[in-house]
């Protein structure tokens, strides 16, 4: 398939608004009452009237509907839709408000999620899709992990299956499970530090070094504790408005130059191509020439983070490490703000909150404004990428 | 205890595993095999499938020692070796490997699949290093 060169997104839209609620392990609230803090929030931030708010586009898995948010605002919409498969998503619902924006479906696209990760049905665990209790669960379909031929062997988690690829990349890259987790390490500690100086990040006063991080408790071999991402309650949202009506907001724009909204079909842990593959860099390479950059022009980024190792494929699949490279890099370059890719500033999911993606978004943004906690200096150029190279470019 | 729900698609599979078969489906058209189950060809999308018993045979294509317990049904269990077997028929399965310690874990090491009845009726394909005798052995 020949490279589209046609910049469709460049710069027709914006996202102009980002509100978080706080980021707690125990919220109290229902999520619909977090969905809603956190988009009005996002519309005070955007110095943009709630009412003036047409579209909606959220996440497929997220328990509030576009129902309870237009009831509860009020809104008329005349626009919605959602995206599906879960961390992929949160540049996706950049990709499709800002479509709606540029093609004339809406004018004022709302972007949320909202989850009690950890008070509610807890992320990490395996009763997002089969039940705690009684003497006998079935588990059901194809899906991987918790379907009929992987929930029977106990492979229940996306942390288990990260297991498998870990493994997986230390063998295809040629390194011993030591190299591996001070790769894994170094992340897990520079995301860590970012956090120490976030006022939102749940884990602020909670230092980590490499020695803790290798002592810590083995979740699945050989990710730990602290190569996981966090359970988190709370909520995010973004909005989404043309460029014209983009100059008379509050704060800076941040521009949408390219996005793209990949998919991996093939079930979770019977992926025979790693997120460093071949595929997801031709993916990513896609996406930075419909932006009109290279990998090299990107001030600060924010990867998905459901572990370490996700950061470490990437810095691979998104062109900053050479394939097979990237735990010599997390290593050596590394990721802190005097490297020459800032990642993951907040803390990321690892070490500030897990909103499913939206937490990381924001932070670019933020990042573009001038105004994150760990402040890339001059950062003009911004990347959310997710593994399967979906990912939006964002300019200030 | 978690039990495999069989659907239309995958009851041979499970069927297979009674008799003692580790089932993979086949394009008669195209000589594809893949797996998970699928409705038609992942490569011409023929519908002429038929179901073969793979040989069981193949090596350790990645592996990862479970040491939490994601679900209840698991507390007993850990730590427990999750494996991806990659056949030499060319698909990928999932597994627990038996009857090989944790240090001696590695990609590449050769296995052959065995049966285990985990509840009535119910029989899950499993696999061991290659050099022990499995029940079929």
């Amino acid at each position: 398939m020949p490279p589209n060169r046609v910049p469709a997104l460049s710069r027709k839209a914006a996202i102009v608004g980002i509100g978080q609620t706080a980021l707690t392990r125990d919220s109290q609230r229902s999520e619909w009452d977090l969905a809603l803090d956190a988009i009005l929030a996002a519309a005070a931030d955007a110095g943009i009237a709630v009412s003036e708010i047409d579209g909606i586009v959220r996440y497929s898995q997220d328990r509030v509907s576009e129902a309870q948010i237009a009831g509860a605002l009020g809104l008329e919409l005349r626009y919605h839709s959602q995206v599906g498969f879960g961390g992929q998503s949160a540049a996706a619902v950049v990709a499709h408000a800002a479509a709606a924006v540029a093609s004339g479906l809406a004018s004022v696209v709302l972007c949320y999620r909202a989850l009690n990760g950890r008070s509610g049905v807890r992320y990490g665990r395996a009763e997002r899709n089969i039940a705690p209790g009684g003497e006998v669960q079935y588990a059901e379909g194809i899906r991987v992990p918790s379907g009929e031929l992987s929930g029977p062997y106990g492979l229940l988690t996306a942390g288990q299956v990260m297991g498998l690829w870990a493994h997986r990349y230390a063998h295809e890259a040629g390194i011993d499970e030591k190299q591996l987790c001070d790769a894994l390490g170094a992340i897990a500690v520079a995301q860590r530090r970012h956090a120490s100086r976030n006022p939102q990040a749940l884990m602020r006063e909670r230092p980590l070094d490499l020695a803790a991080h290798r002592a810590a408790r083995g979740i699945s071999t050989p990710l730990g504790l602290f190569d996981l991402c966090l359970e988190t309650d709370g909520a995010g949202a973004a909005i989404v408005t043309s460029a014209e009506r983009a100059r008379d907001t509050r704060a800076r724009p941040a521009y949408v130059l390219s996005a793209s909204q990949a998919l991996d079909a093939e079930a979770m842990e019977l992926y025979t191509e790693l997120a460093n593959g071949a595929r997801h860099r031709a993916g990513a390479a896609r996406i930075f020439e419909q932006a009109g950059i290279a990998a090299r022009d990107v001030d600060v980024a924010q990867l998905y983070d459901a572990s370490t190792l996700m950061v470490l494929l990437q810095l691979e699949g998104y062109g900053f490490a050479e394939p097979n490279q990237g735990w010599r890099y997390a290593i050596e370059t590394g990721i802190d703000l005097d490297s020459p890719v800032p990642i993951n500033t907040s803390g990321g999911h690892l070490s500030e909150g897990y909103l499913h993606g939206m937490n990381l978004l924001n932070e670019a943004v933020r990042q573009l404004r001038g105004e994150a906690p760990n402040q890339v200096r001059g950062a003009e150029i911004a990347l959310f990428g997710a593994a399967g190279a979906s990912g939006v470019v964002l300019a200030r | 205890m978690i039990l495999p729900a069989e659907s239309e698609l995958t009851a041979p599979y499970w069927e297979g595993a009674r008799r003692g078969e580790l089932r993979l489906q086949w394009c008669r058209d195209c000589a594809q095999c893949w797996h998970p189950p699928a409705p038609l060809c992942p490569r011409c999308h023929g519908r002429n499938i038929e179901w073969r018993a793979s040989r069981g045979e193949g090596a350790i294509h990645s592996f990862t020692l479970a040491q939490h317990a994601a679900h209840p049904a698991f507390e007993s269990r850990v730590p427990y070796p999750i494996v991806l077997v990659a056949l030499e028929e060319g698909p990928l399965v999932v597994a627990n490997l038996r009857a090989c310690a944790p240090a001696e874990l590695r990609i590449g090491l050769r296995v052959r699949a065995i049966f285990e009845e985990i509840a009535p009726g119910v029989v899950l394909p499993q696999f061991a290093p290659a050099t022990e005798r499995g029940p079929r052995g």
